[in-house]
């Protein structure tokens, strides 16, 4: 195990390869979805039948 | 044929078609990506003269493809967007751009770590990584575009020129290894000649690549979806999709 983390020598460069693509298509799935949440919200706020006293609670600023 | 294909280019129409298709696609890039790792960290012998830092090609080269050929996906809805005025096929291009863009980053990262080890340095100003770098400036201001016009329509436009010019940079990028004397190496994999790496490692190669592909559809159709939601609220249909009536009680 500790010979496939240390790549022979090279676990810093490999590691950091792996890790940061990693990490960077895990943000931008988390991005995705947290948009998808927003446009959602905002398609909810931009309905024309909606009751103007519901909208407060409909605030995206409110919404984590 | 022909009006079955253009009943989908009506952004309703897509919307579910979209919302359907990318935990598919999703799901086999997660399977491909594991049976890749699989191959490529674990299955796959050590180079005899890199050792263990040409594992790095696994993700660099499909990432790398993947950066060039989603621009070229880009432009051909950017020209198409422009030319046919069509709504769906701008918003295509729109949702492609975060992800390429992703994709370049991903390439140069990964370039940067395994340049270190055998050139001995994580930069140089070479061509084929000059103008890589030019085409993650392109997404960004591509970007930067959309996101500086408050009219959807007009930053349609102005996106798909952008695109279509900044399309020139993609045959630079991938013949610069053979126009001018760069510290890159030129192309391990060639479509005419046989492949210069052990089976094994292709292997590894060509299910992280699929995985590259299975991910950018799955989150350019998820991303689509949204872009779908925010341009097109207000709308009726909008209004009656069930994951509106399920975001809050009303």
């Amino acid at each position: 195990m500790s010979a496939f983390i240390a790549m022979g020598g090279y676990g810093w460069y490999v590691w950091m390869a792996y890790g940061v693509t990693a990490l960077v298509v895990a943000v931008e799935i988390l991005m995705l979805r947290a948009r998808r949440r927003r446009m959602l919200i905002e398609a909810r706020l931009a309905e024309p039948e909606m009751p103007i006293t519901t909208r407060a609670t409909l605030d995206p600023g409110s919404l984590s | 044929m022909a009006s079955t294909f253009f009943r989908y280019a009506a952004p309703a129409a897509f919307y579910p078609v979209a919302r359907r298709l990318a935990p598919w696609f999703g799901a086999a890039a997660a399977v491909l990506a594991i049976a890749g790792l699989a191959v490529g960290l674990v299955v796959a012998p050590t180079d005899a003269q890199q050792g263990d830092a040409y594992r790095i090609i696994f993700i660099h080269v499909p990432a790398a493809w993947m950066s060039m050929f989603i621009y070229l996906v880009m432009a051909f809805w950017s020209a198409l967007a422009l030319g046919y005025n069509t709504r769906l096929s701008a918003m295509m291009a729109q949702a492609l751009a975060p992800t390429g863009a992703l994709m370049t980053f991903i390439a140069l990262w990964t370039g940067a770590f395994w340049g270190r080890p055998t050139w001995g340095t994580y930069w140089a100003w070479d061509a084929r990584m000059t103008s890589e770098l030019i085409l993650l400036f392109l997404y960004f201001g591509i970007i930067a575009l959309r996101n500086a016009i408050d009219d959807p329509r007009r930053g349609d436009k102005a996106c798909a020129v952008l695109t279509l010019v900044g399309a020139v940079n993609v045959p630079i990028i991938y013949f610069s290894v053979q126009w001018w004397n760069t510290l890159h190496q030129g192309s391990t994999i060639s479509m005419t000649a046989a492949p210069k790496m052990a089976s094994i490692m292709l292997t590894g190669l060509l299910l992280m690549s699929l995985a590259a592909w299975a991910y950018a559809i799955a989150v350019a159709l998820a991303r689509v979806a949204s872009i779908i939601i925010e341009r097109e609220r207000g709308a009726v249909w909008i209004s009656h999709l069930p994951e509106m009536r399920r975001l809050m009680p009303s």
